[in-house]
């Protein structure tokens, strides 16, 4: 009984909690790619570099001599303002053709490319470390988890909840829920499609971004961070549905402890292919996922 | 209107091949490494573009993960040099072998998926083979493979040096101009006008007696067949290898005509890039 209770403590216990503190920021990712997806269509494959994005900010910024609590602040904005101009220029370009998956797919993934080799020319490809604003640990249920952790977990439930408080009680979140679902209905009833559009890409990088702010101290920044991130965030849009974000949320929990759990018994370097292998499964038995589109009820 | 090839484009290709050649030997007499060297490269990622043309240009279906083709031929080749034996036609056999294996498994994941999300899966498992091989040790790891020798390329009649630029370039031009006529071939066959039927209206391709997965299976494969074909050079040419991404985009073509042909009569051949089909050609009349 007490080897349960010890395994519990020492092994499982902080496991969760670190499943759970990824999870947190990667269900912020995949709420991004997803809400994009539910409106616009479009699959960002630069989501995981405005994730770096966000990350390479606070490190400039952090360098600048600015508090980390107003990087959290800050970055969001800047990045939602990059995005912004980003749908406006390139993406409402090749937005109507008829090709429009694969062009926007395209444009995406050129643009992560590009942004992948422009992090190199400045930050330089050795990793980068931003200092954690919380020190120290505490014992939670007599299992010692560092302070920032729990910070993330708690921050990162706030602002899912903010996201979810936004699309779905907000009048900006109804004007995106109805573009989502027609856009030519939502445009003759006087909603501002193509705004809506360019706020809604730019609400998704920003939040690509914050993850990126939140999790640069836990992880080290480097310019192929987004890409070793943006498949784990893939997996839990596919598995929870293109475009739910009740879906992104719990599969992006399950995938987490999945992910977490499955590591104490198989090497690390295969959890990436484990999730990888349900997302597939769940294409070929389930393509839909766990939930509806947005709009879609 | 029976060719898609048109009469410019054979044109260009007939003096694409002469230019080719004579740089080539104006190289070989210069005595140049750089710019054969880079030409060389230029015409192998010309390979991997026509295979990925084969996908997305004529099949409409966009695979972001042919890069694990690219580099799956480099990792066989580069092992069945170094523990096998170094002869360039074991090399090619195995890298053969391997991508036709590993490309149906990879096609019959992939093609139930449509549009984005076939896109999302190959992209998915390129980034997964990726990352399984650089944390493999016995495959070089994050180092790649090195010390892979050098070895002569033996036609029968006569044998190239790959160590030679120039001789490795023309070997290379010849590879690329068989691949190029083969798969004009291929375009033509009642096979490649399925494709072109897909790309165009793919609900419609079943109505008309094809059976489109299939098609787009063998396509799939076929392609990532060519793709680690050209992809020898890494073993044959540089040092080490290590995957890394390529992407390259290619153009679309002209919409098609679709014309009535047997599926049956698919059969996938696995030496080489033309599936046998087609007991009678159709001639199109417009």
């Amino acid at each position: 009984m007490t080897d349960l209770a010890e395994a519990l403590q020492f092994v499982y216990g902080p496991q969760v909690l670190n499943g759970l503190a990824i999870g947190v920021a990667v269900i912020l990712m995949a709420l991004g790619l997803t809400i994009i997806f539910g409106l616009l269509d479009v699959i960002n494959m630069a989501h995981g570099e405005c994730y770096a994005l966000g990350a390479y900010l606070a490190v400039s910024l952090v360098a600048a001599g600015v508090n980390f609590w107003l990087c959290l602040l800050l970055v969001p904005v800047i990045a939602a303002a990059v995005g912004y101009f980003a749908e406006r220029l390139l993406i409402q370009r090749v937005f109507h053709s008829r090709d429009r998956h694969v062009l926007t797919l395209l444009l995406t993934f050129g643009i992560a490319i590009i942004a992948e080799d422009v992090f190199k020319l400045i930050y330089g490809p050795n990793p980068h470390k931003v200092e954690s604003p919380i020190q120290g640990a505490s014992e939670l249920l007599g299992i010692m988890l560092p302070n920032y952790r729990l910070f993330l977990i708690g921050a990162g439930t706030a602002i899912i909840v903010a996201v979810w408080l936004v699309v779905y009680r907000t009048s900006f979140g109804a004007m995106v829920r109805a573009a989502a679902f027609d856009k030519h209905m939502a445009a003759s009833l006087g909603v501002p499609v193509q705004r809506v559009c360019a706020t809604t890409f730019a609400f998704g990088v920003a939040l690509a971004a914050l993850s990126g702010v939140l999790l640069a101290p836990v992880y080290s920044v480097f310019p192929t961070m987004g890409k070793d991130f943006i498949l784990l965030a893939f997996s839990v849009v596919i598995v929870g549905g293109m475009g739910s974000i009740k879906g992104a949320v719990l599969a992006g929990l399950v995938l987490t402890q999945i992910q977490s759990i499955s590591s104490l018994y198989v090497s690390p370097v295969w959890s990436d292919p484990l999730v990888f292998g349900i997302m597939v499964l769940f294409l070929m038995v389930r393509p839909e996922g766990l939930a509806g589109r947005l709009g879609h009820g | 209107m029976d060719d898609l090839e048109t009469r410019p484009q054979r044109i260009l290709a007939a003096a694409f091949l002469v230019f080719a050649l004579a740089f080539a030997a104006f190289g070989a007499m210069a005595g140049d490494t750089f710019f054969l060297r880079l030409a060389t490269e230029a015409l192998i990622l010309a390979g991997l573009a026509m295979a990925v043309d084969v996908l997305l240009g004529y099949t409409g279906l966009l695979s972001l993960g042919h890069a694990l083709f690219f580099g799956l031929g480099a990792y066989v080749s580069a092992l069945a040099l170094k523990h096998w034996a170094p002869s360039f036609w074991g090399a090619l056999g195995a890298t053969l072998a391997v991508a036709t294996l590993l490309g149906s498994v990879a096609g019959f994941i992939s093609i139930r998926a449509r549009g984005v999300y076939f896109a999302l899966i190959t992209f998915g498992l390129a980034q997964v083979v990726y990352k399984a091989v650089y944390n493999t040790r016995e495959l070089g790891g994050s180092d790649g493979i090195l010390g892979i020798p050098e070895i002569q390329i033996n036609f029968g009649l006569f044998t190239a040096p790959a160590a030679s630029p120039a001789g490795f370039f023309l070997v290379v031009l010849a590879f690329v101009m068989l691949m190029y006529l083969a798969l004009a071939y291929l375009m033509r066959t009642p096979f490649g006008r399925a494709l072109l039927a897909i790309r165009t209206n793919e609900p419609r391709v079943p109505f008309l007696g094809y059976d489109s997965s299939r098609a787009k299976l063998i396509a799939f494969t076929e392609t990532t067949k060519s793709a680690p074909m050209t992809m020898r050079w890494c073993s044959v040419h540089v040092p080490s290898t290590d995957f890394r991404a390529v992407r390259i985009t290619a153009p679309s073509s002209s919409p098609p005509t679709p014309r009535r042909w047997r599926a049956r009569c698919i059969r996938c051949c696995a030496a080489s890039c033309r599936p046998i089909c087609s007991p009678s050609r159709p001639r199109a009349t417009r």
